[in-house]
């Protein structure tokens, strides 16, 4: 496939992401008091940013089939910063997805708890950094780097080399995913957490 | 909000694993001292090597002086110890272990526009997946002396194969003939600083349907009588002041260019076997004399002087070998492909340049300037730096290969290689060919349980922020009740 077909949809993508998590992001500052009187727009920004998120995702998908369509799966799989961008793609997709599957199974109370809400939005920006990630290989890929690499590589991380962790890693971080599981279902909460649930509503 | 102690270890966790992440994301399996070559790869931050590079020529002659930095010089190559009455062999391996006795060298490879791609992809078209250490299982040897009358396979040239991909097509003796009548070869000047340096000359070679030196004599013969099993020379006392070198010293790399370091013709004299050797007692394996015929092309003069190495190499214009050289005209320009042996290395375990142009009287990267007299002013001619990198076992089948390389249509088109790449990229390319395998197995695994703690971060935190976290109501609503009721009944 020609490559442009694939930059075509990742600029699509791309647009429609950054808007609906900038909207995202909107309706987190909106519970601070110097922006309270603008909270009539909320009810406007959560429904652009679920529309425009579902749009972004739906699309993601597609910009990973026409980016596989480009070489040949081997020959992609060969390539250090195009394994990369796959894995920064895979959890760009994620992250968006999550975020539309809370934001569907909650509803628009999402925004009401502090702590949901800034769930939700932290969602949508691990995703945009996900997408800046990607955008950032794919230029390099082209041979036209933007030069964020040079700002992740301050992090520790080189976006030339595979992303990858020693084994040891992989089961701490699997063991520390299973202690905050354990931790979240066993907890029993307070009187007040139960009335809260009332409000809220519990999942 | 309450600040619950479990909501906080579960934070705790996301920050925990995404330190974690960033401290060993890219290092994974690299971790360690060996590949799965068995070898010891460079550090991340020894990956790239500066080279100086200038040129000037007169009526007859070309001069082309090198520089690079080197905190380690290696003056040695091989030798003879004697331990416990016998003489055993130390150094000059060349299958990347760790030995530090190997001898620096630079290298250039010179076309005069014969070979189709080599402007764009230099070495690399030289270097194929079943060349000698590109992978853990060398091709056999009785094999490939069998097909096609060599016991290794070093440096090719793709057109010397019926099939690139396959060193058993090689071309028959009469089209070998052909196309390097044709001038169809790379011609290789290749200076080094023990076999050849300290009496003068460089080696002269050529890369063809194989590395091949040029016709003629070369400057280093194996000084050790296999019969009776001990060296044929040894140093002359007289002009030395020694018998033999210290071993000890050897190992810490004491000697100096003013040192006795090497053997030839003007400080041997025969190996005297009733001599009180005593262990640790150290005579050169190589024997330096005088090179002969086409092989004794290109002079040289080296020094170390403010932890650098400076090389300085002169040749005929014309050679009168235009089978084994690469012959050179004012206004002419040229592909030059530099390469440097550092650290004690040899093999493929070496520093890789993409071509430069090398232009006489004429624009070009490197431009050699005419000069009159004994020799060229330096000062007066500006060096071009050219970026050398380490190159691990990138092949020119898999570069050319569409299955393999996503480039591959960009080099069937004769792309060039800044289309893409850098340097400093193809160098982690470059060592992370060396572990293709562990690390994608690895990747997937990071990949997968990197979505695991998303997902489990995720619904361990939603679990406790539902229940923990300050809801918002009244006038402190953020999407009112309103907006709330309206999507409940649209529901």
């Amino acid at each position: 496939m020609n490559p442009a077909f694939h930059s075509i949809v990742v600029h699509v993508l791309t647009g429609t992401l950054m808007f609906g998590t900038f909207a995202a992001v909107a309706l987190f500052v909106l519970r601070f008091g110097a922006l309270a009187r603008f909270r009539y727009l909320a009810p406007a920004a959560d429904q652009a940013a679920l529309f425009a998120i579902w749009i972004g995702t739906v699309v993601s998908v597609a910009g990973m089939v026409t980016g596989f369509a480009i070489h040949s799966l081997e020959s992609s799989l060969n390539s250090p910063v195009i394994r990369n961008k796959i894995t920064s793609g895979i959890l760009l997709i994620l992250t968006y997805g999550l975020f539309l599957y809370l934001r569907h199974r909650i509803g628009s109370r999402i925004w009401n708890n502090d702590l949901t809400a800034g769930l939700a939005t932290f969602l949508t920006l691990a995703g945009l950094h996900w997408n800046i990630v990607v955008n950032s290989i794919g230029g390099d890929v082209a041979g036209v780097p933007s030069g964020y690499e040079s700002i992740v590589r301050l992090s520790g991380v080189e976006t030339r080399f595979t992303y990858y962790l020693p084994t040891w890693v992989l089961l701490a971080i699997a063991a520390i995913v299973v202690a905050m599981l354990v931790l979240a279902f066993t907890d029993r909460g307070s009187k007040d957490a139960a009335e809260e649930d009332a409000l809220v509503g519990s999942d | 909000m309450q600040l619950n102690p479990r909501l906080i270890a579960v934070v705790a966790g996301v920050v925990v694993v995404t330190v974690l992440s960033l401290a060993f994301a890219s290092q994974g399996v690299r971790n360690g001292p060996t590949g799965p070559y068995g070898t010891v790869q460079p550090e991340t931050d020894e990956l790239l090597l500066d080279l100086d590079i200038q040129a000037a020529y007169d009526d007859d002659d070309i001069v082309m002086r090198f520089s690079w930095p080197t905190d380690a010089p290696s003056l040695y190559h091989d030798y003879l110890v004697y331990e416990s009455g016998e003489w055993v062999r130390y150094g000059g391996e060349a299958d990347g272990s760790a030995f530090p006795l190997n001898e620096d060298r630079m290298t250039f490879l010179l076309d005069d526009g014969s070979i189709d791609g080599f402007e764009h992809y230099g070495g690399f078209m030289t270097v194929f997946s079943f060349t000698r250490y590109m992978s853990p299982e060398d091709v056999d040897e009785e094999e490939s002396e069998a097909a096609i009358g060599q016991d290794d396979l070093r440096k090719m040239l793709p057109d010397t194969m019926e099939d690139p991909s396959d060193w058993r097509t090689l071309r028959d003796e009469d089209e070998l003939d052909g196309l390097r009548q044709a001038g169809y070869f790379l011609d290789l000047w290749h200076w080094r600083s023990h076999r050849s340096n300290p009496i003068g000359w460089s080696d002269d070679q050529f890369v063809f349907d194989r590395r091949r030196s040029d016709d003629g004599e070369g400057a280093a013969s194996t000084n050790f009588d296999g019969d009776l099993e001990q060296p044929e020379w040894m140093f002359d006392p007289e002009q030395t002041g020694q018998y033999a070198m210290s071993w000890d010293r050897i190992q810490s790399l004491d000697y100096t260019l003013d040192d006795p370091y090497y053997l030839s013709e003007d400080n041997a004299v025969p190996f005297d076997p009733d001599h009180d050797w005593q262990d640790g007692d150290t005579i050169p394996r190589r024997f330096l004399s005088e090179p002969e015929g086409s092989r004794a092309a290109i002079f040289s003069q080296a020094n170390i002087d403010d932890g650098r190495w400076t090389v300085e190499l002169r040749r005929a214009l014309d050679t009168g070998f235009p089978e084994d050289d690469k012959i050179l005209e004012e206004f002419g320009r040229y592909d030059l492909a530099p390469a440097v042996h550092a650290g004690a290395t040899a093999g493929r375990w070496h520093y890789v340049g993409m071509p430069v142009t090398l232009g006489l009287g004429r624009s070009a990267d490197v431009e050699a300037m005419r000069f009159s007299g004994d020799g060229p002013d330096w000062d007066a001619i500006e060096p071009t730096t050219v970026e050398l990198f380490y190159p691990g076992v990138i092949a020119w089948d898999y570069l050319a290969d569409r299955q393999s390389h996503s480039g591959a249509g960009a080099i069937e088109s004769n792309a060039s290689f800044y289309d893409a790449h850098d340097e400093a990229k193809m160098a982690f390319y470059a060592l992370e060919s060396e572990f293709r395998d562990q690390i994608m197995s690895q990747w997937l695994w990071t990949t997968l349980v990197w979505m695991v703690f998303i997902l489990g971060s995720v619904v361990a935190f939603l679990r406790l922020a539902q229940r923990y976290g300050r809801h918002r109501t009244g006038a402190e609503t953020i999407v009112s009740d309103d907006a709330l009721r309206a999507e409940e009944q649209h529901a």
